[in-house]
């Protein structure tokens, strides 16, 4: 993709699943996947580590089964996470009108470049479908695993679930679209404007990767704590430009990793006081190492 | 056996657009006017049938795909969720979590083709209603577990047998499930006072926003969803949380009087709660997982059962 549209920075993509179908289909394949929509295989094992969290809360003792519980909604909600993020991934990157003139022109790259990404992508498609057929087989590696094995199956049929049958749901989400596109029938439809409340459509209204996410940012203010500046210049009663910066500073760089390196570098600083490249002076150190461990046999310390 | 159940699930495609429509109605008499009928959201349906399409700038195959797949995803949903303790063998499961799953198959596919068109007002809408969402599930998947405590399962069938009976209400985790799932209700339906299904502004919109350039036969799909899922989740939310008991017909009695109990419920919020800042959502929700956590520890530590 990068080699097609010559970026890989989101806000400079788009379009690119009209002008490179193939790998387009791929990475739209690749990101339902990822963000856990069934029939694919994401969601398969995002409904199986579900069912495991939710049967940890079922059966075990008070502690364990809270944990579980508060690790259910956990991940319930990063799920949510997860197809917020990656719609928005396949938004700008695949869909809506192109952002650079190199994205206009993208096309799919030749045929040897394409092999790679549609069999993982049809793996995704057949790993979500039948993910009962490898089940039991993952089951039996499980630590502690019991003599009893389940029953080998296309879908997932575990006890204390009410099963997971993918390819049914697959047939049968293909099924009823296909009828229903038959039930619309032939398409009459108008060409139109998109509405942005009667202006003309400019490029400049477009969204942006921090625009979509903006409502969430703003919920967990406290916690991402986003910072922003807002400049605006006036000039003769009138504003005349406003630059607007804001990002959002990673949490674990601020609260782990910074102190760490800060103190690392404080640390050998000190280290390099003692290195003056003074041959008298490590002639010293050595004396006074000799004469420490003279010291600590002598007391017994080293025995 | 179950073909009785199968007949009421399939119903559930004709009947769905009621509860908008009972809402409404409601809703308007609770605020002193007299509303449309019952029947406004079929005649909607049947206007909107009759009308072509509009296929805005860069409107392409997600576009105008997603309202046959996001209809085909309500149906799989009808299909999951069983009445009154049966369901028909449509060969797809019954589990609660595979429900949670193909509804949010139907978001994906929404606000992708919000992104498709590029309209600003889809992709706010969008972005806000993915963003409650990341605070809904968590809520979701709490109102199940409380459900499948009773039942040692996520199989529908199980919940709902287990959730059957006056036993249940004896102790306090019933009630936390109950309060968690209205939440859930509330969310999911998108009403009042998280979202309010009446407006027409385009800057408040949420679940009405991506629908806002879809016309004709595409708009009509769409809003059949919409009532789809307030079918799906009141069914639900009766047959787990609401007081059911004895045989096929009187707990399908019961469900039907407590999905309508549960619109009037809503017509009711509707009338006397305001829209509720959207920042102030999450912190909702939150109180939502709280009460449900402390519902599930109760359970699970051994109180009042």
């Amino acid at each position: 993709m990068e080699r097609a549209a010559g970026s890989l920075d989101l806000d400079h993509l788009g379009g690119l699943l009209r002008r490179m179908p193939w790998t387009g289909g791929a990475f739209l394949v690749g990101c339902m996947a990822i963000a856990g929509l069934p029939p694919l295989n994401g969601f398969a094992s995002e409904w199986l580590v579900l069912q495991s969290l939710l049967h940890v809360a079922l059966h075990q003792p008070l502690g364990i089964a809270l944990a579980g519980a508060a690790a259910l909604a956990g991940l319930a909600a990063t799920a949510a996470l997860a197809l917020l993020c990656f719609v928005k991934v396949v938004g700008l990157v695949l869909l809506g009108q192109p952002r650079r003139a190199e994205c206009a022109a993208a096309v799919d790259p030749p045929p040897g470049m394409l092999v790679g990404m549609t069999l993982l992508a049809l793996m995704c498609i057949a790993l979500g479908l039948v993910p009962g057929l490898v089940l039991p087989t993952l089951a039996g590696l499980a630590p502690g695993a019991s003599g009893a094995t389940l029953a080998r199956h296309a879908g997932m049929v575990v006890p204390g679930t009410g099963s997971y049958l993918p390819l049914p749901l697959a047939l049968a989400l293909a099924a009823l679209t296909a009828a229903l596109l038959g039930v619309r029938g032939r398409r009459r439809s108008a060409p139109a404007p998109s509405w942005a409340c009667g202006q003309p459509v400019v490029a400049a209204l477009s969204w942006s990767s921090a625009g979509f996410t903006k409502p969430l940012r703003l919920v967990l203010e406290a916690v991402f704590r986003p910072r922003r500046e807002i400049e605006v210049v006036r000039g003769g009663g009138m504003v005349q430009s406003v630059t607007y910066t804001g990002h959002v500073p990673s949490l674990l760089d601020a609260s782990v990793y910074e102190p760490t390196v800060r103190a690392g570098l404080r640390a050998a600083s000190a280290a390099r006081r003692l290195q003056s490249g003074n041959v008298r002076t490590y002639a010293g150190y050595l004396l006074g190492l000799v004469i420490g461990l003279l010291v600590l046999v002598y007391t017994g310390v080293l025995g | 056996m179950n073909g009785p159940a199968a007949v009421v699930q399939l119903a559930g495609i004709v009947l769905a657009p009621l509860l908008p429509g009972a809402i409404q109605t409601l809703k308007a008499r609770l605020q002193g006017r007299r509303g449309a009928s019952v029947l406004q959201p079929y005649r909607t349906l049947w206007r909107l049938w009759h009308k072509s399409a509009v296929d805005p700038q860069g409107a392409g195959v997600i576009y105008r795909g997603a309202p046959p797949l996001v209809a085909a995803c309500l149906l799989a949903g009808l299909a999951i969720v069983p009445v009154a303790g049966r369901a028909g063998s449509f060969g797809l499961g019954n589990d609660a979590l595979v429900l949670v799953g193909v509804l949010a198959l139907a978001r994906f596919v929404l606000a992708a083709a919000s992104w498709e068109t590029g309209n600003g007002f889809a992709l706010m809408a969008s972005a806000r209603e993915l963003m409650i969402s990341v605070f809904g599930e968590a809520l979701l998947v709490f109102a199940v577990l409380i459900a499948a405590l009773p039942a040692h399962s996520t199989d529908l069938l199980a919940m709902s047998h287990a959730a059957a009976g006056g036993h249940i209400w004896s102790g306090p985790t019933h009630w936390c499930g109950v309060i968690a799932f209205a939440l859930v209700i509330l969310v999911e339906t998108g009403r009042q006072p998280i979202d309010n299904p009446d407006t027409h502004l385009e800057l408040t919109m949420i679940h009405e926003g991506p629908l806002l350039e879809y016309a004709g036969r595409d708009l009509a799909l769409l809003q059949w969803a919409g009532a789809a899922r307030h079918w799906v989740i009141l069914v639900l939310g009766a047959g787990l949380y609401l007081p059911h008991w004895g045989g096929f017909a009187a707990t399908l009695g019961l469900r039907l009087a407590g999905v309508g109990v549960l619109c009037g419920a809503l017509a009711l919020i509707e009338t006397e709660q305001a829209k509720m800042r959207i920042l102030r959502v999450p912190a909702l929700l939150g109180v939502g997982c709280a009460i449900a956590l402390a519902g599930a520890a109760m359970w699970i530590g051994g109180v009042g059962i």
